[in-house]
């Protein structure tokens, strides 16, 4: 306890400088702006803030992208409430009450909501990210490559269900070709050269931040400039500071929403906007006023955005504690914490506690930085909002040319970000979920290296993949996800139930 | 009851299936090809091909899912609108000319012409191409400010990589 307190204080004083507050306040204000602007997502703000932030020290570096993370999945609500666009895929449940609220007159009322509820959210997310993740990644010590491997076909199986809810068939196939795309190039145990047909290029892989600015980058670029103009549903605002009876009167769907979307963050590939979704179903399922949700509800705004915003924290945990990311951003979050020499995983406690208990306090400053900033300059973000497409657009595809570049220093990089960018396009126009697509590039690694250790620790004998505990708890999961989504299976399953109280009944 | 006026992505669907099904076809039979590397010793468990052979053929196995299922959507509503991915009239136009602008700056500009140049051509470019609209009066000061935001936006992008954070520019 004593030196977990140690590792607390020194991670604290490690912040406590002019350099940290400078960086918080203009990192988490960017972070709101991208958020905010239709077309720029918080997947796409950490990929290109990790390019920008490579040459800083990696506390501060962490630290501007964690900001970025939360002001960006809390600046989308902006957007969401006076365009009726959701700034990111995450506010898109903010849109059905937050937009009838602007409507009525209410916007300043609806973003102060919306800037209290994500930063409880965040809070609550925080205090899980504190008490699961010393427990958790103390779980994971226990996980070997069997463990491993079944971890990377549950969050590939669970992450193409839960994006892609009405049809896991896209979103299974879309983690699939995320992981044969992170079969290109040299494999690590044996350095030999899979799919690379001679080009040197190809030899060294897809880099995961070209991927993601391309399916986030480029494919929203073009989104944007497809869909006609959004309009503002006002320019007036009224009160933007909530009373504290506001936020009081709905403490229930606060905690439910805030323990939903950190439980939601947790599970890999899953993020804010599933969080932020099921947040709302259970919200409006639990409320006696349900008549009023998608018509202005703030209930139904309260839970879209404490669920999103619970999710940031809830999927750091799998990042600090697996190696895994629990959402998009988290997987940039991850990628960034490599390239500045953090190396996060089940050792992470024995060999950085410090830096578990330093993500703590980033996601606090974060959480501060949002809700003063989105408080106070409700108005002059209102500005923003006017900024016409044709001069942001253009500005955001130079960032993501350059972004890629600036890593690799190979323009090899920038073909990779335009060919994902365009298949990105057309997989999400055809639904195809993108979240499990990133995840897979992500885990193919994870899953080519530890399928083929495994096999060669149990010389070929899978039945051992099957009888170890926590294996067998991940294949058990993952089977009863599949088959839970086949719906002939799931026919049979409600014909049984059905049988069974007309047979108990019979003489 | 579905509406039968609504486009529909079944037949998308169905030859995406189709072409995935053969890119995992594809995918497993190179992965067979690729060497055991036996004559170095190695463990035949720990093969290359091994796990790509098993996402190609899982693959193949969802594409035909996918194609099954569409084919039978097809069947059942064969007048069905398809879903236009690159949207209809203006939509489409928009979407076209954002496409040819990002691709020619992407591909054909950068690394081949100096980096300030390829990046102030493109921007002014499209906020000209997107922004003017030829019946409003003011298009010389619309113009002007454009030609301002280019110049800022290089400025300031070419300050920021090359002198903050000390990368060759391509």
């Amino acid at each position: 306890m004593t030196s977990q307190l140690d590792h607390f204080l020194a991670a604290l004083a490690s912040f406590a400088s002019f350099a940290t507050l400078f960086n918080v306040l203009g990192a988490t204000f960017i972070g709101i702006v991208i958020g905010a602007l239709p077309g720029l997502t918080a997947t796409m703000g950490v990929a290109l803030f990790t390019t920008l932030t490579y040459t800083m020290e990696p506390n501060q570096a962490i630290l501007v992208l964690i900001c970025v993370y939360v002001g960006a999945i809390y600046g989308g609500s902006r957007s969401a409430i006076l365009l009726n666009i959701p700034g990111t895929p995450a506010n898109a449940a903010t849109t059905l009450d937050g937009f009838p609220l602007a409507q009525q007159g209410r916007a300043g009322f609806a973003m102060g909501i919306a800037t209290t509820s994500s930063a409880i959210g965040t809070l609550i997310g925080i205090v899980f990210l504190l008490l699961l993740a010393p427990p958790l990644a103390e779980l994971a010590l226990r996980f070997q490559s069997y463990e491993f491997f079944w971890l990377a076909v549950f969050g590939i199986v669970i992450a193409g269900l839960m994006c892609a809810a009405d049809d896991p068939l896209k979103g299974w196939i879309a983690g699939i070709l995320g992981l044969l795309a992170a079969m290109v190039g040299q494999e690590t145990i044996h350095a030999y050269e899979r799919f690379s047909y001679g080009v040197t290029d190809l030899a060294g892989g897809f880099n995961l931040i070209p991927v993601l600015v391309g399916v986030f980058g480029l494919a929203e670029v073009l989104t944007v400039m497809r869909d006609p103009p959004a309009v503002l549903a006002t320019t007036k605002l009224d009160r933007v500071v909530p009373r504290l009876s506001d936020i009081t009167r709905y403490w229930r769907t606060i905690i439910r929403s805030g323990l939903i979307g950190t439980g939601i963050g947790i599970i890999p590939g899953v993020g804010e906007d599933i969080g932020a979704w099921v947040s709302y179903a259970a919200a409006r399922r639990a409320s006696k006023e349900a008549h009023l949700f998608g018509k202005g509800s703030v209930e139904g705004l309260t839970a879209a955005e404490t669920g999103n915003n619970a999710a940031i924290p809830g999927a750091i945990i799998p990042v600090l504690t697996l190696g895994i990311p629990g959402s998009a951003p988290a997987a940039v979050l991850l990628a960034a914490m490599f390239i500045h020499g953090v190396r996060p995983g089940p050792l992470i406690m024995q060999e950085a506690p410090e830096f578990v208990y330093g993500t703590v306090i980033m996601l606090v400053l974060a959480t501060l930085a949002m809700a003063f900033l989105g408080l106070a300059l409700a108005r002059p973000l209102l500005y923003v909002l006017r900024v016409p497409r044709h001069v942001m657009m253009p500005i955001v595809f130079v960032l993501c040319v350059i972004g890629p570049f600036a890593i690799s220093q190979r323009l090899f990089d920038v073909w990779v970000m335009v060919g994902f960018g365009l298949v990105g396009f057309v997989l999400r126009e055809m639904k195809y979920p993108m979240a499990p697509l990133v995840l897979g590039v992500i885990l193919g690694d994870i899953l080519d290296k530890n399928l083929r250790r495994a096999l060669t620790l149990a010389d070929g004998d899978v039945s051992i993949f099957f009888t170890r505990p926590i294996s067998a708890v991940l294949w058990g999961l993952t089977l009863l996800l599949i088959l839970g989504a086949v719906p002939q299976v799931r026919a049979l399953v409600a014909r049984a139930f059905r049988r069974r109280p007309r047979s108990a009944s019979a003489p | 009851m579905s509406d039968p006026d609504k486009p529909t992505l079944a037949r998308h669907d169905l030859w995406t299936g189709l072409a995935l099904a053969l890119l995992g076809l594809a995918t497993a039979e190179e992965s067979w090809r690729m060497p055991r590397l036996e004559e170095r010793g190695i463990d035949p468990w720990t093969a290359p091909g091994i796990v790509p052979g098993v996402l190609g053929a899982a693959l193949a196995v969802l594409g035909v899912v996918l194609a099954l299922r569409a084919a039978k959507e097809v069947r059942a509503a064969p007048a069905a609108r398809p879903v236009r991915i690159f949207g209809e009239g203006d939509a489409r136009r928009r979407f076209l000319v954002a496409l040819a602008l990002n691709l020619v700056y992407a591909c054909l500009l950068v690394g081949r012409i100096p980096y300030a140049a390829a990046t102030a051509v493109y921007v002014f470019a499209f906020m000209a191409v997107f922004g003017l609209e030829p019946r409003r009066p003011g298009v010389l000061a619309r113009l002007a400010v454009f030609g301002l935001v280019t110049a800022a936006a290089t400025a300031g992008v070419i300050y920021l990589f090359e002198t903050l954070f000390l990368v060759r520019l391509p």
